[in-house]
């Protein structure tokens, strides 16, 4: 790649503020292309196709990591410069925006009459079309779903240039496939994302944070049990590990003035009492909550069936004893979920090892240094799928594939 | 003919393949009557293992097949095809497994969507997705056509509440997809799959969440002297940010088929809306909930408002809005019923437009609708030996979408595409949105035999990669 000619090519396009050069996350110095319009990009992608670049779609980058990085990155096409909010009804309760507005200025858009989901870690600096190629869910996955649930449309620009829409901007729609479900989560590998439309949630008026010790793991993950047989849905519900070494199972309560109080009457009747923060302290210790998942991000996730966590945890803990006995494990409980947090990135063996010794779980990554690709956990039949996909959507590989797997 | 037949048969037993014509005649159409096309043969597999083993049979003759749940599909999604077969998932009847504590159900694509609920009632849950015609729909058709109901307007349409899938795909390849995670690892292909209609392959088996029953429940009943009037409440509610578990409206010529049939509610005569809010959640904040809403309703001055939390009472509070669609058979013999969403702040001027398009062409329009989630259902009532008002009704039906696409809404919220909504998806969509579309569907079906001329119209995919078999029989 020859950086100085390619900016000349991009320059015939765009302007100069539009062009950078990219260098980090363990790639190679490429030139980053940064359109202003959905036609910007659509000539970029046309000079792309035509000098065979491989093209790398990215916001801020907070997420580049989450998904392996593509072996080969000719052109980094950012999102940066397509910015703003195109429309908030709150009286529809939808949000429309483009793809690099900033996602913490969606949430401020829509502070005190709406609740964005997901709540994310990295909110201060990911963009949206960022949010919705990562596809993560956030603390609040528990009471609203993942991320996908959320969007309503999406627009992307295909990889042959042409434009294409996904659902549209209302909270009932069926019509065609929903192709957004597909690009939400895709890390840039079959279009580039334009702008969405999220279902939006009314804010919570009433929070509050409950918070039961306990000693060990297993005296934790019973109690998560008696949540489960109480039926209690919280907004989030999270069994942490104590720097004493005990443990301590949070619950965060949020909505209504009435359903919170009635929600922790029902906690205390099933777990017994509790400290509660209630007011701003329940709102700080919900963000602090959220951006924990962040400090993690040098972890793994895992996912199983709730009933079987306790079960994942022995196997977990066995692999960690042996390979990383620094790591923390943070469980949530309702959810099947376990996230493990390393002290500091742990290396290729080790994640390697790790790995072999959980092989079988549904298993991610939320790093990947350059070196490090490991395979996607899912059945033949279903790689074998997205594989097709790739090829009929993108069939010069145009967007940089290996994100997930080594053809795409 | 013969060969296949016999092939099939001894896959699937002679209770699996349906080929006297006399049984093949329910299987014409779905509840899209006016389209009809008789299969070669009906297939009924028992399970996955013996609906891949036919699908292997089908790929290797190159014959088309058409999915069918129960058929209660408005949109002709399940409208068999010259020269291919229905694959039916009738005998997929199974609750494979309940895990109440996991709140799962694993279940085949057959099992009639009321029963999935009545089998977990006892641990108090309930599978949320509720179609108007729950009592015989199938999951496996509420997946093919990402069904909603009455419900959706709290706890979203079926796509929200599938945590897995087990696909057998064109090929007889089963792709399973079962074992539910938060976030899939790579492309999300159960999302994809949900309301593809039958295009991509074949669910057999479904992962659904499950839902708590509700502690409390509560249903108000606004009457109306209009339906602007209603409509208005039901905004003064979204933009209130209240989150009744329904909202739904009935206009006049509904309350006056349900009053002179046997699903009579008691409705005044003179209401020319009915507007139905239910509530749900601990009692403390169903009360809450249900002060605000009786605000709501005082304030666009109700004819009457009642209310009603014991089952018994709250029944016959839905009796009218259970029963509409049956009622309307007294005022025609047939009934179109359209189905499109608008934005929820344009809901009173859309209503007044399909009022309006209707009475133009002299045409009864008998409207119910899901007002929370802004998607109506204008019924028009006709009769089909009247040829021209076959015409007005088809020309309604094509105005009422066109304006409600104009206005920023969508095509359809619940019934699909299938085979009537094919003209307006060029409406909707773009020509390189639809080949975006047909470029994924070409991932799963290369040959495009799943339910072909279903959801994308064909000339937008710039060419058709396998011709229906010439009529009267498979090779």
């Amino acid at each position: 790649m020859n950086l100085e000619r390619a900016h000349g090519r991009l320059a015939d396009i765009l302007p100069e503020q539009a062009l950078s050069t990219f260098a980090g996350a363990g790639l190679p110095e490429v030139p980053c292309a940064a359109p202003g319009s959905a036609e910007e990009a659509a000539e970029v992608l046309r000079l792309a196709a035509a000098e065979r670049w491989k093209v790398l779609p990215l916001g801020s980058g907070t997420k580049l990591g989450w998904a392996r990085l593509p072996p080969r990155v000719d052109l980094v096409l950012s999102s940066t410069r397509l910015t703003g909010i195109v429309a908030y009804e709150p009286a529809d309760g939808t949000l429309t925006a483009r793809a690099g507005t900033p996602w913490s200025e969606l949430r401020a858009a829509v502070e005190g009459t709406h609740q964005l989901s997901p709540e994310l870690p990295t909110e201060g600096a990911g963009t949206f079309g960022g949010v919705l190629s990562a596809g993560a869910s956030g603390l609040d996955r528990l009471r609203h779903g993942p991320l996908r649930h959320q969007v309503l449309g999406l627009t992307a620009l295909q990889p042959d240039a042409s434009l294409a829409h996904s659902g549209g901007r209302v909270v009932k729609n069926v019509t065609g496939y929903d192709l957004h479900r597909l690009w939400c989560g895709s890390h840039g590998t079959l279009g580039f994302l334009l702008e969405g439309t999220l279902r939006l949630y009314p804010a919570a008026t009433h929070e509050a944070v409950f918070v039961r010790d306990c000693a060990t793991r297993a005296e934790g993950l019973a109690l998560g049990e008696a949540l489960a047989r109480a039926q209690l849905l919280p907004l989030a519900a999270l069994l942490m590990e104590r720097p004493d070494g005990g443990q301590r199972l949070e619950l965060v309560l949020a909505g209504r003035r009435e359903l919170v109080e009635d929600e922790l009457a029902r906690v205390r009747r099933t777990l017994g009492d509790g400290p509660t923060l209630t007011g701003p302290e329940a709102r700080a210790r919900r963000s602090a909550l959220a951006a924990l998942e962040g400090a993690q991000d040098t972890g793994l996730t895992l996912d199983t069936r709730p009933s079987r966590l306790a079960a994942l945890c022995a196997r977990i803990e066995a692999a960690l004893q042996t390979h990383a006995p620094e790591a923390r494990l943070t469980l949530e409980p309702l959810l099947g979920r376990a996230r493990v947090g390393f002290a500091a990135p742990p290396a290729r063996e080790t994640r390697l090892a790790l790995a072999r010794q959980l092989e079988g779980e549904s298993l991610a990554w939320r790093t990947h240094p350059p070196d490090f690709r490991p395979p996607l956990c899912a059945p033949p039949a279903a790689l074998e799928l997205m594989r097709r996909i790739k090829r009929s959507v993108d069939p010069a590989a145009l967007f940089a594939a290996g994100r997930f797997h080594d053809d795409f | 003919m013969q060969a296949l037949a016999d092939e099939l048969l001894e896959v699937l037993g002679p209770a699996g393949v349906i080929r006297e014509p006399t049984r093949l005649l329910p299987y014409e159409s779905d509840a899209l009557a006016m389209v009809a096309v008789r299969p070669e043969l009906v297939l009924l597999p028992r399970d996955t293992r013996q609906t891949a083993a036919a699908m292997r049979i089908l790929h290797r003759r190159k014959v088309p097949v058409v999915a069918r749940g129960a058929g209660t599909g408005l949109a002709g999604g399940a409208t068999p095809v010259v020269g291919g077969v229905v694959l039916s998932t009738a005998r997929m009847r199974d609750v494979l497994e309940l895990d109440p504590l996991d709140r799962l159900a694993r279940v085949q694509a057959g099992v009639v969507n009321v029963d999935l609920t009545g089998a977990c009632q006892h641990a108090r849950l309930l599978y949320a997705p509720d179609p108007s015609s729950q009592m015989a729909c199938t999951i496996g058709g509420n997946v093919a056509n990402n069904s909603g109901g009455p419900h959706c307007f709290k706890y979203g349409a079926t796509t929200r509440h599938v945590l897995g899938l087990v696909i057998v795909q064109h090929d007889g390849e089963i792709l399973d997809l079962s074992e539910p995670v938060l976030d899939p690892a790579g492309y999300d292909l159960a999302g994809l799959f949900v309301g593809s209609e039958g295009t991509f392959g074949i669910a057999t088996e479904i992962v659904v969440k499950l839902s708590p029953a509700p502690e409390v429940i509560e249903v108000q009943l606004g009457l109306f002297r209009s339906l602007d009037a209603a409509c208005d409440a039901v905004s003064d509610m979204i933009a209130a940010r209240l989150e009744p578990a329904a909202l739904e409206i009935l206009d006049q010529l509904t309350i006056d088929a349900v009053e002179r049939s046997v699903f009579a509610a008691g409705y005044p005569r003179e209401a020319e809306a009915v507007l139905l809010v239910e509530l749900e959640g601990c009692a403390a904040d169903v009360a809450a909930q249900a002060a605000d809403v009786a605000a709501i309703l005082a304030r666009h001055a109700p004819l009457e408002v009642r209310s009603a939390r014991d089952a018994a009472a709250r029944k016959k509070l839905w009796a009218g809005r259970k029963g509409a669609f049956g009622a309307m058979g007294r005022i025609a013999p047939d009934l179109y019923v359209a189905d499109a969403v608008v934005p929820r702040t344009k809901l009173r001027a859309l209503v007044a437009r399909t009022v309006e398009i209707c009475r133009e062409r002299r045409l009864r329009l008998a409207t119910v609708f899901h007002a929370g989630d802004g998607n109506l259902h204008p019924n028009i009532c006709y009769d089909r030996r009247d040829a021209d008002e076959v015409r007005r009704v088809v020309e309604a039906g094509h105005l009422i979408l066109k304006e409600c696409i104009a206005a920023g809404g969508a095509l359809t919220g619940e019934h699909g595409v299938g085979l009537e909504k094919l003209p307006e998806m060029e409406l909707y969509f773009t020509r390189e949105d639809l080949q975006a579309a047909c470029r994924v569907r070409d991932a799963w079906d290369p040959e495009r035999r799943m339910n072909p001329g279903k959801l994308v119209p064909t000339h937008a995919c710039l060419e058709v990669r396998t011709a229906a078999l010439p009529a009267g029989g498979a090779p």
